[in-house]
C-alpha cells in the first residue's frame, strides 16, 4: 500500500533506499530508549510458528514494563512491505529459514535475531546474501539456532550408555564443519567416536553400513542429506538389526524409533529468544549477542524401544536435570 | 550345472525387479530443497521401529539366551560355524570325524545331536531324515552371519517340536548391509584351504549380494576325512511400499567327503548336495499390526555306495545314499493387543519327503506331513512384571498330535536386576530314520563257514525303525537371574533349572535275532528307551570394562541321571560333562591390532553312538589380527592357532579322533 511499484520491481533500488532509511534507523536500540519495536515474521501461520510467538509473548507480558512492543506479520506481508517495516522496527525476528531467509535478503539496516533456525541454513543464508547482494549485510544479525549442542547430544549419549561404546557419527555436506567440535568434545569427554562422511544421499546406504560396522552407538546430528523422510526407515530398521541404538536430534525422530534425543520445543525456543530481545531492551551497551545454541531443552525417550534394548526405568526428566549439571560443572 | 542354468534363469527376473525399483522410485517426490528446515526437526516421521517389529529384551524373554555377535565371531578365530557354540554354556563341540561337528547340549546325544532346533533366517535346517544339523553342509558363509541366538531351554511353543533341548536362531546380515566387494583367503596346515568372495550392492529399495565360498581340509590325521565343498549363497530385500518387504533367498553347495567304517574296515568318497530357496513377506497392518508369510524348500541329497570285500564274510554293498526334501509353509501374525500386551500367533504346514533306498529297503518315497498351530501373549501385568504364555499345537505323521504349552514370569525389580521363572513342555517327534528305516545291506558270494546252508547272495539288516514310537518329551523347570548395566558394559546371566525327559529315541540297543532269517546279522530297532533327569546351573558373564577390552565367560554344571541302558558295554551314562566352561577376551592395541584368546575346559565324559568316554579337554585358542585400510578399502590379517598348549592333542567324540594343534592365516579384504 505505501510501497510504490518501483520498490516492488526493483531490488536494487529499493536495497539503495532501505540502506539509506535503515542508516537513521540504525542505532535503533540506542536511539530509541525506553521503547523496543520488534517485529516478529514467522515462516508460516501454523502451530511451531505460533507457539514460538506465544511463548515470546507470554515471556514479554511477564515483565509487563510496555518497552517492548510485539508486532506479528507475515511473510508475504514483510515481503511486500519490506522498507516501512524495516524504518518502524527495532528488531526483526524471523521465525524460521524460511522467514530468515527472506529478512536477511531484503531487510535493510535493522537489527536481525532469526529464531528456530537449523545452524547449517542460517549460516547458508548469510553466505547466500553475500553472493547475491554487493552491499554489506546489516551489522547485527545473530539467531537462536534450534541445534542442540553437541557436548548436549554426547552427554545423553554417555550418560544412557556409559563411555566404552564407540559412538558412531555419520556426517553430511550440512554437519561437516562440526568435525572439530566434536573431535574436541569427545576427546573432552574422554569418548571414542568414529566418524564417517556422506557425501552425497547416493552413497548413504554404503557409507552408513560402514559406519555401523564399527559402532555401537549411532548418534544422528541434523543433516538431510543423511536424516530425512526418505531414509528414516532404512537408517532404524538397519540399526536395529544390529542393535545400535540410535540418538535422535529431535522428537520426532525417536517417536520413530530412535532410542532417545536432547531437543528444544518450539515454547523452549521462544522463551529463549525473548529473554534475548529482554536482554538487548534493558542492556543495550551488551551490544548485539552472538549466535545461541538453544538454551533450555528436553530429553525425550521411546519407551519401547528403551525397553527393546533392556532400559527400564528411564526418566527423561531425571536425564535432563543430569545434562544441565554437567553443563554447569564446565562451564 | 544344473545350479548354473537355476541362476541365468533367475537372473533377469533379478534385473526386471531391479528396474522396477528405480521406476517405483521415481514416483516418489523428489528432495525439495536440501537446505536443512526447521521442518526436519519438527515434523512428523512415519514410526519404524513399531511395536511389533521391536524384539523381546533378554530381560523379559522366558528363557536363557546367549548372544553371539560378530566381534565374537570373529574373536573365537572359528573357521567353522559349529565351532562357535563352544562359547555358549552348556554346549560341547565334538567331531565324529573333520567335517561332521556334533553340537549338543546336556549330553545324550549320539553323533546326530537331534534334541535341538537350528534355524537359519526362520529356515529349520534340521536334517530330514536323521535330524540333527549337517553343520558343514550348511550353505552359509561365517562372514554372512550377523549374530546367533542361542535359546537355552525347551522353546517348542515358539519353534515348535525338536525346539527341545535348546534352539539356535542364525541370523545373516541384511543384504543392504553388504555393499561392495568382500573377499577372505584362509590357509594353514591340514591342507586348509577356505576362499570367499562376496558382492552386494543396494540400489534404493532394493539390496542384494552374493556370496561364493569354497573350504576344504584334511580332517584328522589317521582318518579318512578329508572335504572340500563349494557354495554358492544369494540373499535379496526389497522394500515393496512403506508397509510391504519382501526377503528373497537361495543357496545351494556340494562337496566331496571321505568317508571310512571302522566296521566295514573300508574307505570311500561321498557327494553331498544342499540347496534351498526362501521367500518372506511382511506386511504392516498397521503400526501396531504385522502379518508375515514364508515359504522355503530345502533339499539334501547324498551319494555313498560301500562296495567293498570283507573277508570270510564277501562282497557287502552298504547303499547310504538318498534325497529328501523339505516344504514349508509357515504364516505368522503379531499384534499389539494393548499397551501392556502383545501376541504373536500363526499356524504352518511342512511336508518332508525322502527317498533313500539303502536307509529305507524300500525305492518309495517316503513322508512326514506335519500341521501346527502356535500362540504366544507377552503380558505386562504391572510395569515390572511380565507374563509369557505360549503354546504350540502339532501334528506329525509318524508321531500324532503334540501339545507343548509354555508360561514364564519375569520380574525386574529395578533397571539392573531381574529374574524370571519358566516351566515348560517340549517334545521332539521321531526322525523318519528313526520310524522307518530298514537299513539293509547286501551280501554277495558269501562263504560264511559256519553256517553252510547260508546262501552265496543274500541281504541282511543292520537296523531298523520303529514305526509305534512316541514323541520324546521334555519338562522343564528353569530360575534365572540377570544383572543389566549397559553402562558399566557388564551383563551376568544366571540359570538354575530342572529338565524331566521322557521316552528317549534311541536305536543303538535292543539287539533282535529273527529266526526266519537265522543268517541275519543280529539288528538294532529303534525304541522309546530311558528317561533321564537332568539339573543344573549355567552362568554367563559379558563385560566390557574398557573400549578396547572385552571378555565372555560361561561356565555350566550338569548332572545327569538317565535310566538308559548302557547301550555297549564300554560306554558310561555320563554323556553330560559335569563342568563346561569358556573364556573369551578380546583386545584391541593402537586401534589396529585386535588380539583375541578363547580358553575352552570340558570335563570328562562318556559317549553314544560312535562317542567314546572322552577324557577332559582343555583348549586355549589364540588370534592375532592387525588390520589395515585404505582409501576405499580396509581388510585384516591374522594368524590363528587352534589348540596351542603343547603336548596337549585332545580326543575328540572318538579315540581315533586326535584334534591336534591346527594353525591359519586369515585374510579379509573389503572393497566399498
Amino acid at each position: 500500500m505505501l510501497i510504490s511499484p518501483a520498490v516492488k520491481s526493483n531490488t536494487a533500488s529499493s536495497f539503495r533506499c532501505c540502506v539509506a532509511l535503515c542508516l537513521l534507523a540504525f542505532s535503533s536500540l540506542g536511539a530509541h530508549a525506553g521503547i523496543l519495536h520488534v517485529t516478529l515474521i514467522p515462516s508460516r501461520d501454523n502451530g511451531a510458528y505460533q507457539h514460538v510467538i506465544d511463548a515470546i509473548v507470554a515471556r514479554i507480558d511477564e515483565q509487563s514494563q510496555h518497552t517492548i512492543v510485539l508486532k506479528t506479520i507475515s511473510l508475504d506481508d514483510f515481503k511486500q512491505h519490506s522498507i516501512k517495516i524495516d524504518q518502524t522496527s527495532d528488531l526483526l525476528i524471523p521465525i524460521g529459514i524460511r522467514a530468515t531467509g527472506s529478512v536477511i535478503r531484503q531487510a535493510g539496516n535493522s537489527p536481525i535475531l532469526a529464531t528456530l533456525v537449523p545452524r547449517s541454513s542460517f549460516k547458508a543464508s548469510l553466505k547466500k546474501r553475500a553472493a547475491e547482494i554487493p552491499s554489506p549485510p546489516p551489522r547485527n544479525i545473530s539467531a537462536i539456532l534450534l541445534d542442540q549442542p553437541i557436548s548436549r547430544q554426547l552427554n545423553l549419549t554417555r550418560l544412557l550408555l556409559g563411555n566404552v561404546k564407540r559412538i558412531g557419527i555419520p556426517l553430511g555436506p550440512d554437519s561437516q564443519s562440526l568435525h572439530h567440535e566434536i573431535e574436541r568434545t569427545t576427546q573432552q569427554l574422554k569418548l571414542s567416536v568414529e566418524i564417517e562422511n556422506i557425501d552425497s544421499a547416493k552413497n548413504l546406504m554404503h557409507q552408513l553400513s560402514r559406519l555401523l560396522d564399527r559402532s555401537d552407538v549411532l548418534l544422528a546430528l541434523p543433516d538431510p542429506t543423511i536424516f530425512n523422510r526418505r531414509s528414516v526407515r532404512y537408517i532404524l530398521l538397519s540399526t536395529y538389526r544390529k542393535r545400535i541404538p540410535v540418538i535422535g536430534f529431535s522428537q520426532s525422530y525417536v517417536k520413530a524409533g530412535a532410542l532417545a534425543a536432547t531437543y528444544s520445543s518450539p515454547e523452549q525456543i521462544g522463551k529463549q529468544t525473548a529473554e534475548v530481545i529482554i536482554a538487548l531492551q534493558k542492556k543495550p551497551a551488551r551490544g548485539f549477542p552472538a549466535a545461541e545454541q538453544p538454551k533450555y531443552f528436553s530429553v525425550v525417550i521411546n519407551k519401547q524401544v528403551a525397553r527393546s534394548f533392556g532400559y527400564t526405568d528411564l526418566s527423561a526428566e531425571q536425564l535432563a536435570r543430569q545434562i544441565s549439571q554437567l553443563e554447569r560443572k564446565n562451564q | 550345472m544344473h545350479y548354473k542354468k537355476l541362476f541365468y534363469r533367475l537372473l533377469p527376473a533379478l534385473l526386471i525387479a531391479s528396474s522396477y525399483s528405480t521406476s517405483a522410485n521415481e514416483s516418489l517426490p523428489p528432495q525439495e530443497d536440501l537446505l536443512l528446515s526447521e521442518e526436519d526437526f519438527l515434523s512428523e516421521l512415519p514410526v519404524v521401529l513399531t511395536a511389533t517389529r521391536l524384539s523381546q529384551p533378554a530381560r523379559e524373554a522366558p528363557a536363557a539366551t546367549t548372544v553371539i555377535d560378530r566381534d565374537m565371531i570373529k574373536a573365537s578365530g572359528a573357521r567353522e560355524i559349529a565351532d562357535l557354540f563352544r562359547l555358549v554354556p552348556g554346549f560341547v563341540v565334538s567331531h565324529d570325524n573333520g567335517y561332521t561337528p556334533i553340537v549338543t547340549y546336556h549330553g545324550l546325544s549320539n553323533e546326530q545331536a537331534r534334541r535341538m532346533q537350528v534355524l537359519v533366517d526362520g529356515r529349520s535346517v534340521y536334517s530330514i531324515v536323521f535330524g540333527g544339523t549337517k553343520w558343514t553342509d550348511l550353505p552359509l558363509a561365517i562372514d554372512d552371519i550377523e549374530r546367533i541366538e542361542v535359546i537355552r531351554g525347551p522353546n517348542a511353543a515358539t519353534y515348535g517340536a525338536n525346539a527341545f533341548l535348546s534352539t539356535i536362531n542364525i541370523i545373516t546380515r541384511h543384504s543392504s548391509e553388504t555393499n561392495g566387494v568382500f573377499a577372505r583367503v584362509n590357509v594353514g596346515n591340514i591342507d586348509i584351504r577356505d576362499g570367499y568372495l562376496r558382492y552386494g550392492d543396494t540400489l534404493d529399495d532394493l539390496s542384494y549380494r552374493l556370496t561364493l565360498g569354497y573350504n576344504r581340509d584334511t580332517g584328522f590325521a589317521d582318518r579318512y576325512d578329508t572335504h572340500q565343498v563349494r557354495m554358492a549363497t544369494f540373499r535379496s530385500d526389497y522394500q515393496l511400499t512403506t508397509s510391504d518387504t519382501m526377503e528373497f533367498q537361495f543357496g545351494f553347495n556340494n562337496g566331496e567327503m571321505g568317508v571310512d567304517s571302522k566296521t566295514l574296515n573300508a574307505t570311500d568318497e561321498k557327494n553331498n548336495k544342499n540347496h534351498f530357496a526362501q521367500i518372506r513377506w511382511q506386511h504392516d497392518l498397521s503400526t501396531d499390526e504385522n502379518f508375515s508369510l514364508q515359504f522355503y524348500y530345502i533339499g539334501e541329497d547324498t551319494a555313498q555306495i560301500y562296495d567293498v570285500y570283507i573277508p570270510v564274510l564277501g562282497r557287502v554293498v552298504a547303499n547310504n545314499s538318498y534325497t529328501a526334501n523339505r516344504l514349508d509353509l509357515e504364516a505368522q501374525h503379531i499384534k499389539q493387543l494393548a499397551r501392556n500386551a502383545r501376541i504373536v500367533w500363526g499356524g504352518g504346514i511342512r511336508r518332508d519327503s525322502a527317498v533313500a533306498s539303502g536307509y529305507f529297503g524300500t525305492k518309495a518315497t517316503l513322508y512326514n506331513n506335519l500341521y501346527r498351530v502356535f500362540g504366544n501373549l507377552e503380558w505386562h501385568l504391572m510395569q515390572s512384571l511380565l507374563l509369557n504364555v505360549g503354546t504350540m499345537l502339532e501334528k506329525t505323521d509318524l508321531s500324532g498330535t503334540e501339545f507343548t504349552p509354555r508360561i514364564g514370569l519375569n520380574y525386574l525389580f529395578n533397571p539392573v536386576h531381574s529374574i524370571r521363572l519358566t516351566a515348560s513342555h517340549g517334545s521332539r517327534t521321531p526322525t523318519l530314520a528313526e520310524s522307518k528305516s530298514n537299513f539293509r545291506v547286501a551280501v554277495y558270494n558269501s562263504t560264511l563257514p559256519t553256517l553252510p546252508s547260508t546262501p552265496a547272495d543274500f541281504t541282511s539288516t543292520l537296523w531298523k525303525g520303529n514305526e509305534n514310537l512316541e514323541s520324546e518329551t521334555i519338562t522343564s523347570y528353569e530360575l534365572g537371574y540377570m544383572a543389566f548395566l549397559p553402562k558399566k558394559g557388564f551383563t551376568l546371566d544366571i540359570k538354575v533349572y530342572r529338565e524331566e525327559l521322557e521316552g528317549l529315541i534311541y536305536m543303538d540297543e535292543n539287539r533282535v535275532y529273527t529266526s526266519t532269517d537265522y543268517y541275519d546279522f543280529r539288528y538294532e530297532v529303534s525304541g522309546n528307551f530311558g528317561d533321564a533327569t537332568i539339573y543344573g546351573t549355567e552362568t554367563t558373564i559379558n563385560y566390557q570394562p574398557l573400549q578396547d577390552t572385552r571378555f565372555v565367560l560361561s561356565h555350566s554344571y550338569t548332572k545327569l541321571n538317565s535310566t538308559l541302558p548302557k547301550l555297549l558295554p564300554d560306554q558310561g551314562n555320563q554323556t553330560a560333562p559335569k563342568q563346561i566352561f569358556s573364556f573369551l577376551a578380546m583386545q584391541k592395541f593402537l586401534g589396529r591390532v585386535n588380539g583375541s584368546l578363547a580358553y575352552y575346559f570340558v570335563s570328562k565324559s562318556d559317549g553314544l553312538g560312535s562317542g567314546d568316554p572322552i577324557p577332559a579337554i582343555k583348549r586355549l585358542d589364540l588370534r592375532l589380527g592387525l588390520a589395515f585400510s585404505g582409501r576405499k578399502m580396509r581388510g585384516e590379517i591374522a594368524a590363528i592357532v587352534q589348540n596351542v598348549l603343547h603336548d596337549n592333542d585332545y580326543i575328540d567324540w572318538r579315540n581315533d579322533n586326535q584334534f591336534e594343534r591346527r594353525q591359519y592365516i586369515s585374510l579379509d579384504v573389503q572393497f566399498n
